[in-house]
């Protein structure tokens, strides 16, 4: 067994302890809650989440970082991918009062990746274009065809944005602007460098283009070729 | 008579809260902290389901599972792999000794156990009735 899985096992039993422990006593199994009690909990419980979140982001980093990322590629079709994390995530976005307008092209090619690993690489720039925006329009997607090279999935929002000097730290470690810090403190400063990662191992490319205090717009640009897999270990 | 739940689990906490939750909505639990005795407890008391961990001292689950398969007398009791190894290499590996459900701790709500218990108990059940209609 893997170092890093054994790792993860030992962060995560003290955490399945709280986080079940905790989903007991919410459910009044043991017994009826005053309000603040409840209030408490939930605290626990969503910081426990935090938790169990952030040992998933460092063995994910880990992973990266000694090229061990496990691919298990299929063909996918990406606008399918993308349309189950959207209805996911359309509450998010009407509780921050914003919305999700989605289009994509019908003659989209399917593509050879680990659907698994790229549903988290879209998850988290969707969650990030909901969670920093702070304009009133819409969080705008579309996947399109790119020429006979690959799929371009792109995001863009009405949010925050990444301020001029800071634009190259954005895909390293731990980065979290100011402002991001001050919208959610419990960041980890992981997500995009993990996409990153899986978007590289995957032969694809990440990047994005921004105003600061604007918005700003993220694209995925994924290959169709079937042979990347075997060019990189 | 009430159905026989064994949980495999070397957590004396979570062991006690998965055991507590079941007994509360009826079943009989039965309980082991390691693989050996889980093993051992699987062949005298023919549990109805088993509820495995898969780090565990003296024999990992894994192993549990594949002994379990091996012996005919415990190879048609349903084995939920519920654990905190979340690769995707553990998970194939636990699909294919025959788990039935592979569960990772940190994702898998308490309040879902006994339902996932009683899904495989009733698919137990109708395995059971097709066998003895074809004999």
């Amino acid at each position: 067994m893997e170092t890093t899985s054994i790792i993860s096992h030992q962060f995560k039993t003290p955490l399945a302890a709280i986080k079940s422990a905790t989903e007991v006593i919410l459910s009044g199994d043991l017994g009826t809650l005053t309000p603040e009690q409840r209030d408490y909990l939930n605290v626990v419980g969503e910081n426990t989440e935090t938790m169990i979140g952030l040992v998933k982001d460092l063995m994910d980093v880990s992973r990266i970082d000694q090229n061990r990322v496990e691919v298990r590629p299929k063909w996918v079709l990406l606008q399918k991918i993308v349309e189950g994390i959207i209805q996911d995530f359309r509450i998010l976005a009407m509780a921050r009062n914003s919305s999700i307008e989605y289009s994509y092209e019908h003659d989209i090619p399917p593509l050879f990746v680990d659907p698994k690993l790229i549903r988290d690489v879209i998850s988290n720039i969707i969650f990030n274009a909901i969670l920093y925006k702070h304009g009133k329009g819409a969080v705008k997607i579309t996947v399109r065809r790119e020429g006979q090279k690959g799929v371009l999935f792109t995001c863009q929002d009405d949010g925050i944005g990444v301020p001029e000097s800071e634009r190259e730290r954005i895909f390293t470690k731990f980065y979290r602007s100011r402002e991001a810090v001050e919208i959610e403190p419990h960041g980890s400063g992981l997500g995009l460098y993990i996409s990153k990662g899986i978007v590289e191992k995957s032969g694809g490319k990440i990047g994005f283009s921004s105003v600061h205090g604007k918005g700003s717009a993220f694209y995925v640009f994924l290959p169709v070729t079937k042979d990347v897999f075997s060019q990189k270990t | 008579m009430n159905q026989k739940i064994l949980i495999v689990d070397d957590d004396k906490f979570l062991i006690r809260l998965y055991a507590d939750k079941l007994r509360r909505e009826g079943f009989e639990v039965l309980m082991a902290i390691t693989g050996a005795e889980g093993l051992e407890r699987v062949i005298a008391q023919q549990p109805d389901l088993v509820i495995l961990d898969v780090i565990l001292p003296q024999k990992n689950g894994f192993d549990v599972l594949s002994e379990m398969k091996l012996n005919p007398k415990t190879r048609g009791i349903p084995v939920i792999i519920l654990t905190n190894l979340s690769q995707e290499s553990d998970i194939k590996t636990g699909r294919s000794l025959g788990a039935v459900e592979y569960l990772i701790k940190t994702e898998f709500p308490i309040a879902r156990l006994g339902e996932v218990v009683r899904k495989w108990l009733a698919v137990k059940n109708v395995e059971k009735t097709a066998d003895g209609n074809i004999a």
